[in-house]
């Protein structure tokens, strides 16, 4: 794994090829709904379990989210609403300088606490989604 | 009378102190000290002259060298070497920031696509936080590598399974238009 420990890679190729994956996935997929798509990436998780995972129904979310449908994206994945707000929150403070000026605020999210705290979120989530069926 | 400085709570630097104030800051055996004569900061535990500090370390009774290092500054007060960089292989200098646990990316591969590689990662980041308040700077490091590693590990088994899916449904829809 040495590529990994290339700090070249990760500070300057990494972020440009997810980049490039991120603008171009979003292109392909305002133009694919995903429900119609045959090719679209399917969760395995669903296809082996019949269960649904944390992240089901985040690509026709955001299928909806890209058409401004804001009220059809909640319906797929209700679970992105605070799913989102929080990982841009922690985008911020790791990588746009928000740590420093928030520096109890990271420690927060960052800490052991803040991140198992999270963690139980996705887990309850997870499996009561497949109780009550969102 | 010899000056003694650490890095305190928050990454800061204190001092300079006496051998007997030392005494009284509770440093540990992985606080990092600086001294005139050292070229870099280093754990207390690994120096010649604080392990004495250490009740169950017996003092060393080694002779005092002066470092390359050393020998170049200018005579006069000494300041520690400033500045500290950041040393992905996790040596002796402090990193100026926690390092980066990778927590964003190792939440998105759990939901997205590994769930098992993307929990070791998280797992991982959970560490990187509570060792670096710890001042084990290079495990805070090591930690942080290992949750990157299993992220993109995790990633990548992700992006690879649907890649082959798309294929396999490719080659579907072409068998079945025959």
């Amino acid at each position: 794994m040495s590529i990994l420990k290339n700090r070249r890679f990760t500070t300057v190729v990494l972020p440009v090829l997810v980049g490039i994956f991120l603008i171009g996935g979003g292109i392909v997929l305002y133009f694919h709904d995903p429900e119609a798509s045959a090719g679209a990436p399917k969760c395995w998780f669903h296809l082996l379990t019949g269960w649904k995972c944390a992240g089901c129904g985040t690509q026709r979310a955001l299928y909806h989210l890209l058409h401004l449908r804001p009220g059809q994206a909640v319906a797929y994945n209700p679970f992105l609403l605070i799913a989102l707000p929080y990982l841009g929150l922690l985008f911020y403070l790791q990588y746009l300088g928000g740590a420093k000026r928030f520096p109890r605020l990271d420690k927060a999210l960052f800490g052991r606490k803040g991140i198992l705290t999270a963690f139980t979120v996705i887990a309850v989530y997870w499996i009561g989604r497949n109780l009550v069926g969102i | 009378m010899k000056k003694y400085y650490y890095i305190g709570a928050q990454n800061t630097q204190k001092g300079p102190y006496t051998l007997e104030e030392m005494r009284g800051e509770g440093i540990t055996p992985q606080t990092l000290v600086w001294y005139e004569g050292m070229s870099d900061w280093k754990p207390a535990g690994e120096t010649e002259e604080l392990r004495c500090l250490f009740a169950s370390v017996p003092p060393a009774g080694g002779t005092y060298q002066s470092t390359p290092g050393y020998a170049a500054q200018q005579p006069g007060i000494p300041v520690p070497p400033a500045g500290a960089t950041f040393n992905q292989a996790g040596g002796s200098t402090p990193p100026q920031t926690r390092p980066d646990s990778w927590l964003v990316w190792s939440i998105l591969s759990t939901i997205l696509c590994c769930l098992p590689l993307g929990i070791v990662a998280i797992i991982y980041a959970t560490k990187v936080d509570k060792l670096w308040d710890m001042h084990d700077y290079a495990g805070a490091v090591k930690a942080a590598q290992q949750a990157k590693t299993f992220t993109l590990i995790g990633a990548g088994v992700g992006l690879l399974g649907g890649i082959i899916y798309f294929i396999l449904i490719m080659v579907g829809a072409m068998a079945g238009g025959f």
